[in-house]
């Protein structure tokens, strides 16, 4: 599945101004940045709750493809200049992560 | 090559800069993938644990004509009380602040350990002193 496939699922929206076609090879799901550093693999989409611009370097060293924050939650305005900057897409999904994920496997991933 | 980063306490914006230098220079260099993974994860660890714990210090990264890559973290305290404790998988002193950032786990030094060829830790209240190779 590529980033611009998101685009066609409504509940998703991008939120910073990076238009990226990355390929997404896998989702992973979590808040505690420690489990995220160890077990994140790239090319994933990253679906959390954590708004804190820590989530862009935790991204960057994972190689994550984007961050999909969760259940509506609006990244701080400081992650949105960092993901900018770094060039990380980011999209505001009002799913929580579980029916997110449902909606991505329909979709194909 | 050396390079050596300063790491203040508390200071949540810029961390994980160090580390993401230390991953850039050494893509540039084409190291191994999955070695980089290793370091980035152990890195941003104790890059992080410097910020949160710690009361400021220094990250010094070196690379030897053996492409062994070395990692030394030394802080100005006020150092870990018990290390034992301290390396228990979800045993965290951090702060309320840090963990509603997401840090805190527990689980920094444990994946540090599982990433590095070799990985020594002395502490006392004068400071930390955290040495790690990989290759």
């Amino acid at each position: 599945m590529k980033l611009s496939e998101l685009q066609s699922i409504n509940e998703i929206r991008l939120v910073n101004t990076i238009k990226d076609d990355k390929d997404i090879q896998d989702v992973y799901i979590g808040d505690l940045l420690s489990f995220v550093m160890a077990n994140g693999k790239e090319e994933s989409i990253w679906l959390t709750v954590q708004r804190h611009i820590n989530v862009i370097a935790v991204a960057e060293l994972n190689d994550f493809s984007a961050i999909i924050f969760v259940e509506n939650v609006e990244p701080d305005e400081e992650t949105l200049l960092k993901a900018n900057e770094l060039h990380i897409p980011l999209f505001v999904s009002s799913l929580d992560a579980f029916a997110l994920c449902k909606r991505l496997y329909q979709e194909g991933l | 090559m050396k390079k050596v980063y300063t790491v203040l306490k508390d200071n949540y914006e810029d961390a994980g800069q160090a580390s993401r230098d230390i991953k850039m220079t050494l893509k540039m260099l084409e190291i191994n993938p999955k070695v980089l993974k290793r370091i980035s994860i152990a890195c941003y660890e104790a890059e992080i644990n410097l910020v949160i714990h710690s009361n400021g210090g220094t990250i010094t990264f070196e690379l030897d004509d053996d492409g062994i890559v070395k990692l030394s973290f030394d802080d100005t305290g006020p150092g870990i009380e018990n290390i034992e404790l301290a390396m228990t998988p979800g045993y965290s002193t951090a702060s309320k602040e840090a963990r509603e950032f997401g840090f805190g786990a527990g689980m920094g030094l444990d994946n540090m350990k599982n990433c590095a060829s070799t990985f020594d830790i002395q502490s006392s209240k004068d400071g930390t002193h955290l040495r790690m190779t990989f290759q």
